[in-house]
């Protein structure tokens, strides 16, 4: 187990998180989940062989499942509502492909 | 009528018995809102004109004698994270600045048949992440009993708008603690219900296996009354696991006046160091009460309940990391101008979320590593299950823990840090209910040395919230610290 948090970490961690983080955001960050880390080495002294995780408070329980009925989910203008980069129905992007 | 100490049941009886008419009603609530929400800072969005109308609409169904829905008129207002078509959702981030979604939570949808007029929308910390209402990107919600303190969080508005007598009851949110902790605080009830009892469709995700969301009110009464519109089967939410659902209203009087044959659980240690002496003063003369009305207090253990705040830090975040990852920019939300791609997702994400909104991304990011999967996710789970266990083991004891909802009373704004031992303790006392699956209500208990509301919290086993609210009612007939009006306004 190796919970020491480095700057290197840190980049690695922002861009699998799709984040642009500022230096001083950085610095707060490594500073900030360096301390809940420390904290969290805590979790190490619980024996927990054995112990099956609880994924889910019902996991486990029989969960009800609804009747597989086709119906009708959101048209195509409601679902481009919350964008006004949109063109043809579609939503648009920036240029994705070279050429 | 008395309109701000009245309880749902009662504004209901005198909206049938057209004693009061609701567009009386909404403007009592839009005059209140009027007068004091510059200060509160409690509503994020009003919708005068639309409430008006509903009020008007029902007004004039129930003077030609036309049957309208059971709660038809009764205002009510909405947490920021709960989706609404006909008013923005911005979770108090710039990310959904806004926002409208393309449909109703499921909840919204059971207050709209059940007649409830939604006044709008109410403040709260980013994406429910804190718990002082300080991480909202748009205002700083305020304590009703002291405009200088924080009101809780992270259903900071919600609290305030009850308190301060702006809305007859609220939604909230309780991820961590969110509910119960700004009722505490606000001097109000707050049910965080069990998980798999109130549909989650339609709110905005932080912990998907934690969230829930719950009712916010003056009483137990109108917190169980409020129950009954809210607490119903929905087909889009699998985790909806009641077979029976109780009238929990109707259910309030199983107890009757008397606790004889309830056991009430104290958790070994926890009125201890780090708890505020005045809060622990009223907590133990709350529990002294309920020992009057005949419940016997029994000693119970949760021995792994000293690790929630770490197991929940992995799994919430965890889960926040994964919840989160939908805000791209692409198909609703804040968007950066950025000509390629991978900038235009980054930059997006690091101006459209706050700080605590990215940093507890990044943890959850990391924890999820290969790395730190099995030491600290896996680990997490596997003590979150052991906390289950404690909690089965305790209600083999008894029906009820009690205990404070916090260890603190609302703390001024931007002096969290000053406190962190009463800061871990408040979160303490109320992660590892969630951790559980299990209910838990904020009741108001009394009052700290500078007048500022404790809280009381009473924690039920999984789907025994009609149970633990027909108790707290039984204290509340005897009692009346629920009847205290925020009086600084």
């Amino acid at each position: 187990m190796n919970n020491k948090l480095t700057a290197d970490d840190i980049r690695n961690v922002a861009r699998q998180s799709a984040l642009a983080l500022t230096e001083e955001d950085a610095k707060r960050i490594l500073e900030d989940l360096g301390k809940i880390m420390e904290d969290a080495a805590a979790l190490q002294d619980v024996d927990v062989a054995g112990v099956e995780p609880m994924v889910s408070p019902i996991f486990g329980r029989n969960t009800p499942l609804r009747e597989d009925v086709v119906e009708q989910g959101l048209t195509q203008e409601e679902a481009l509502r919350g964008t006004s980069h949109k063109g043809h129905g579609h939503f648009r992007v920036p240029k994705t492909i070279e050429g | 009528m008395d309109i701000i100490n009245a309880t749902l049941p009662a504004l209901k009886a005198a909206l049938d018995k057209r004693e009061i008419s609701s567009l009386e009603l909404v403007n009592h609530c839009l005059e209140r809102i009027g007068k004091h929400d510059d200060k509160v800072k409690a509503f994020l969005y009003i919708d005068t004109d639309n409430a008006r109308k509903e009020a008007k609409a029902y007004d004039e169904k129930r003077a030609g004698g036309h049957a309208v829905p059971s709660c038809a008129g009764i205002p009510i207002a909405l947490k920021d994270l709960i989706l609404t078509k006909d008013m923005p959702t911005t979770c108090a981030s710039r990310m959904l600045e806004n926002f409208y979604s393309p449909y109703d939570a499921s909840v919204v949808t059971m207050l709209k048949n059940a007649g409830y007029i939604n006044l709008g929308k109410l403040n709260m910390d980013e994406f429910a992440m804190g718990s002082s209402g300080e991480s909202s990107y748009y205002k700083k919600t305020a304590n009703p009993w002291d405009l200088s303190k924080v009101p809780g969080g992270s259903s900071s508005g919600s609290a305030a708008a009850v308190a301060a007598g702006l809305v007859p009851a609220a939604l909230g949110s309780d991820t961590g603690g969110s509910i119960r902790q700004p009722a505490s605080f606000c001097g109000i009830c707050g049910l965080k219900p069990s998980y798999g009892s109130v549909s989650r469709f339609g709110a905005v995700a932080y912990a998907s296996s934690l969230d829930q969301i719950g009712p916010m009110a003056k009483s137990v009464e109108d917190i169980a009354f409020l129950m009954d519109t809210i607490a119903q089967y929905d087909r889009h939410d699998s985790t909806f696991n009641l077979k029976d659902i109780p009238s929990y209203y109707k259910t309030l009087t199983l107890t009757g006046d008397r606790l004889e044959g309830v056991k009430l659980g104290v958790v070994k240690g926890q009125l201890s160091d780090g708890v505020d002496a005045d809060v622990n003063a009223r907590v133990s003369a709350a529990i002294d009460k309920f020992s009057e009305l005949g419940a016997e207090i029994v000693e119970v253990d949760l021995p792994h309940a000293r690790l929630s705040v770490q197991v929940y830090q992995m799994i919430a975040n965890g889960e926040a990391s994964s919840n989160l990852a939908k805000f791209d920019g692409v198909r609703f939300g804040y968007r950066a101008d950025k000509t390629d791609l991978a900038d235009m997702y980054a930059y997006s994400r690091s101006e459209g979320f706050g700080y605590e909104v990215k940093k507890r991304i990044m943890l959850g990011t990391y924890v999820l590593q290969e790395r730190q999967y099995q030491d600290f996710y896996v680990r997490a789970m596997q003590l979150r299950r052991l906390i289950r266990q404690d909690y089965d083991r305790a209600f083999e004891k008894c029906d009820l823990i009690v205990g404070p909802t916090a260890a603190t009373t609302a703390f001024g704004f931007g002096q969290a840090a000053a406190n962190p031992l009463g800061m871990r303790l408040n979160d303490l006392f109320s992660m590892s209910l969630n951790l559980a699956g299990a209910c838990g209500l904020s009741i108001p208990v009394g009052f700290d040395s500078a007048g500022l509301p404790v809280g009381l919290q009473l924690q039920g086993n999984m789907y025994a919230d009609a149970r633990l609210l027909s108790i707290a009612h039984t204290f509340q007939k005897a009692t009346d610290w629920h009847n205290k009006i925020a009086t600084v306004l």
